[in-house]
């Protein structure tokens, strides 16, 4: 409980003990269910992926878009760090739309009602997204336009 | 300095997990939903049984996106520490004219920043919106999550390490 009380109080003397506070937590307490092994956390990570794939339609879009870009940077034949690179950037929007979905759930979890915070909660996790598509954009036509534009004959 | 009634335990009490659920399959909720626990049973779960309101379209969750982001321009500090971060970035990379492989590089570092400072404010609105009581799991949830964002700070001043501080030493030693 006194982990708690010093949450209240960020200006306390005791720093120290409040940053060690949140690891003196056991999470198991408070969850209704208790993860059993290593491979069923791993099968509830492949369970949330099928059911972004079959669910969300901008998953599937994503998905598709994926395989286009790593088809044209390959068409291109890129380097490998270039590859590093897009492989980076299309993850960034998957973990931001993965993440967005969570953050949904949690959010239509805790109320059924119209709250400002709600809103807040489903809006800026879909800015996040939006923030990641933006990035990635940048990152592909900085990769991928100039090769692109020699190969279509338009840049020499 | 600590409040006395905080010190006194008004702490919630840990809740028991049900041994019997603890290695089924299929699990059932108190009004008596069966939960597929298989790795197949989360995408038979349907969003739209389950939210206040939904999308109605492509451009309507655009709108949203860009909603979120006013809002975080506008109320989150971090963000726009960030914002003033990415700008001086920008102008350090003209300056130096860096080649179009390390803009990918700073652009993917600040992207991780803005993402993770995004989705950490997100679950800090969700967990308020969840309880209004001193939880210890809404603790871990606001650490862990700005943990998210602290990572992403070591990773883009990584990447500035290695891309632009070895330019501008470069650069001011003439």
């Amino acid at each position: 409980m006194s982990e708690m009380a010093r949450l209240q109080v960020p200006k306390s003397k005791d720093v120290i003990e409040s940053l060690t506070g949140t690891m003196k937590i056991d999470p198991d307490e408070y969850s209704p269910l208790t993860s059993r092994d290593r491979l069923s956390s791993f099968s509830y990570a492949v369970a949330g992926w099928l059911y972004m794939l079959r669910r969300q339609k901008n998953t599937r879009i994503q998905a598709v878009a994926s395989i286009i870009v790593i088809g044209v940077a390959l068409w291109l034949q890129v380097g490998f760090t270039e590859l590093a690179l897009l492989v980076l950037a299309i993850t960034l929007v998957w973990m931001a739309e993965f993440l967005n979905a969570a953050v949904e759930a949690a959010v239509n979890l805790a109320t059924q009602e119209l709250h400002p915070m709600a809103q807040v909660g489903k809006d800026v996790a879909s800015a996040a997204v939006l923030l990641g598509v933006v990035a990635s954009i940048i990152i592909g036509l900085l990769i991928l336009a100039p090769p692109l534009l020699v190969r279509l004959g338009i840049l020499v | 300095m600590t409040d006395p009634e905080l010190e006194s335990g008004t702490l919630p009490e840990p809740i028991e997990p049900d041994p019997a659920q603890a290695n089924k399959q299929v699990l059932v909720t108190p009004q008596g939903e069966e939960i597929d626990m298989s790795i197949l049973g989360t995408m038979k779960i349907d969003p739209k049984a389950g939210g206040a309101s939904k999308n109605a379209n492509r451009l309507a969750s655009l709108k949203y996106g860009v909603a979120g982001l006013l809002y975080l321009l506008k109320r989150e500090q971090s963000i726009q520490l960030a914002m003033v971060v990415t700008l001086i970035t920008v102008v350090i990379g003209l300056w130096l004219q860096i080649s179009s492989f390390y803009w990918a590089l700073v652009a993917l570092a600040l992207g991780a920043v803005w993402i993770t400072e995004a989705l950490n404010t997100a679950i800090e609105a969700s967990i308020d919106l969840g309880t209004d009581e001193i939880h210890p799991m809404a603790k871990i949830g606001k650490d862990v999550a700005s943990t998210a964002s602290l990572i992403a700070v070591i990773v883009f001043l990584t990447v500035v390490f290695f891309t632009l501080v070895p330019r501008i030493v470069d650069r001011l030693n003439g």
